[in-house]
């Protein structure tokens, strides 16, 4: 049987011979992970993965906007009412005060259909989503504050429940 | 004993140079650019309507950053030495310990400020990815599109400059095989450069930007756990060199100095 000599290997030691080894392990390693190409596909991003979801748990959610922080024609009495729970004629603005914190949330809960359009943190963008009863999202506000309006989606009044 | 092949050095001291000036540029080459990216159609599928157009740009990322923290370690060790080719023996071995020293502060606080930066950032990107649906939409106009491809062609170029930079080296003076601190050194950093990619490539692209941000995270904590194991050594370095002089100052023989000093001022022993 033929033997393969390779003329640099019988000059190195055994230590020399492991950290060669090991510098090419590193190198295969890595050619493999980068011709993978990464991983794809489709992604439910109202369902993330168990890693991102831990790093919510460990890090908490965004602190809750402070009611002392609304505005607007949604409270009609000029403050939060007691039971949290807002009556829409046909559509409301709601302002939320800037403040000194990278982000806060609004938790808003639907009691009748109601469509919410609401700033995009850190863009100018707004964006919009139709709540329909029982349906519980967090409007994400940043530090320079914002308005979210309320729209009725059927005629007359609608309710939604904040906090 | 093999001398140093000088030109083999610089050669390898230049890759070290090209490596930590290539990360810290990283930000030239990858993102930053307008994604194509279809934001309207992925918020269709969350059930938000955002405005077609939205426009979206590619986030730069800090990983490949914050391997310039590692990479200058082993362009630090090896350009000591490299000054010992230009300076006498005299000077750099006083030098070296206290370079160290400096160094290895600098290199400690940097590290925890950038670490804090991406722990701050971390928390960010995940606190608006999970603030269903609004945040999340925040989070795909301002993560969402990594620049996976680009970020793999940077890693591969710095994989191949760190094994060029190694093999020099090597080839400048076998003996370099023997330092193990250096060796440690470059084994970390092509380790690095590994972990990176594979947190680049772990996840969907939606997700890169927050592993981006964790590997960051660990670049910083193995910086600055080197800037420790550095920082004592340099504080060894210097008390041993301060206890050697005190030693070779008590070696003097006190009646030869006084001896002399008594027949140069005319005095008989």
């Amino acid at each position: 049987m033929m033997r393969l000599r390779i003329p640099i290997w019988s000059r190195l030691n055994r230590p020399q011979r492991i950290l060669l080894l090991a510098a090419l392990l590193i190198v295969v390693l890595y050619v493999m992970t980068v011709s993978s190409g990464g991983r794809d596909g489709d992604v439910d991003l109202s369902k993330p993965p168990g890693l991102i979801k831990g790093l919510g748990g460990l890090f908490g959610g965004p602190e809750a906007v402070d009611y002392a922080d609304l505005s607007g024609s949604c409270l009609a009495s000029g403050a939060m009412p007691p039971d949290g729970r807002l009556v829409i004629d046909g559509s409301c603005v709601l302002d939320i005060a800037p403040r000194d914190s990278d982000l806060r949330g609004l938790k808003l809960t639907g009691i009748d259909s109601v469509q919410v359009e609401a700033p995009v943190p850190f863009s100018d963008e707004t964006s919009s989503k139709d709540l329909e009863p029982g349906d519980e999202i967090t409007v994400s506000i940043d530090s320079d504050g914002g308005r979210v309006t309320m729209t009725c989606r059927s005629a007359g009044f609608c309710v939604v429940s904040v906090g | 004993m093999e001398r140093l092949r000088t030109p083999l050095f610089i050669v390898a001291l230049v890759a070290a140079g090209l490596v930590v000036l290539l990360e810290l540029g990283s930000t030239w080459f990858v993102g930053g650019a307008l994604s194509i990216a279809d934001t309207a159609a992925t918020s269709a599928d969350l059930g938000v309507e955002v405005p077609a157009g939205t426009s979206v740009q590619e986030p730069t990322g800090l990983a490949l950053r914050y391997l310039a923290l590692v990479d200058v370690i082993p362009l630090f060790t090896v350009g000591l030495m490299g000054a010992g080719l230009l300076l006498p023996d005299r000077i750099t071995g006083r030098a070296q310990s206290v370079a160290t020293l400096v160094g290895s502060i600098v290199l400690i606080l940097t590290s925890i400020v950038l670490l804090i930066a991406a722990i701050a950032a971390l928390i960010l990107m995940v606190t608006l990815l999970l603030a269903f649906p609004f945040g999340t939409i925040a989070y795909l106009i301002a993560y969402g599109d990594f620049p996976r491809g680009q970020a793999a062609a940077v890693l591969s170029v710095l994989m191949f400059l760190k094994l060029a930079y190694a093999a020099f080296l090597v080839a400048a003076q076998p003996r370099f095989l023997q330092n193990k601190g250096l060796v440690a050194l470059v084994l970390t950093s092509l380790i690095a450069n590994l972990v990176v990619a594979f947190l680049h490539n772990l996840m969907p692209i939606v997700f890169v930007s927050i592993l981006d941000a964790i590997a960051a995270i660990v670049l910083a904590i193995v910086a600055i756990i080197w800037g420790i194991v550095l920082l004592i050594g340099s504080i060894v370095g210097i008390l041993t060199a301060i206890r050697a002089t005190a030693s070779i100052a008590r070696d003097v023989d006190p009646s030869a100095v006084v001896g002399a000093a008594g027949r140069r001022r005319g005095w008989t022993p």
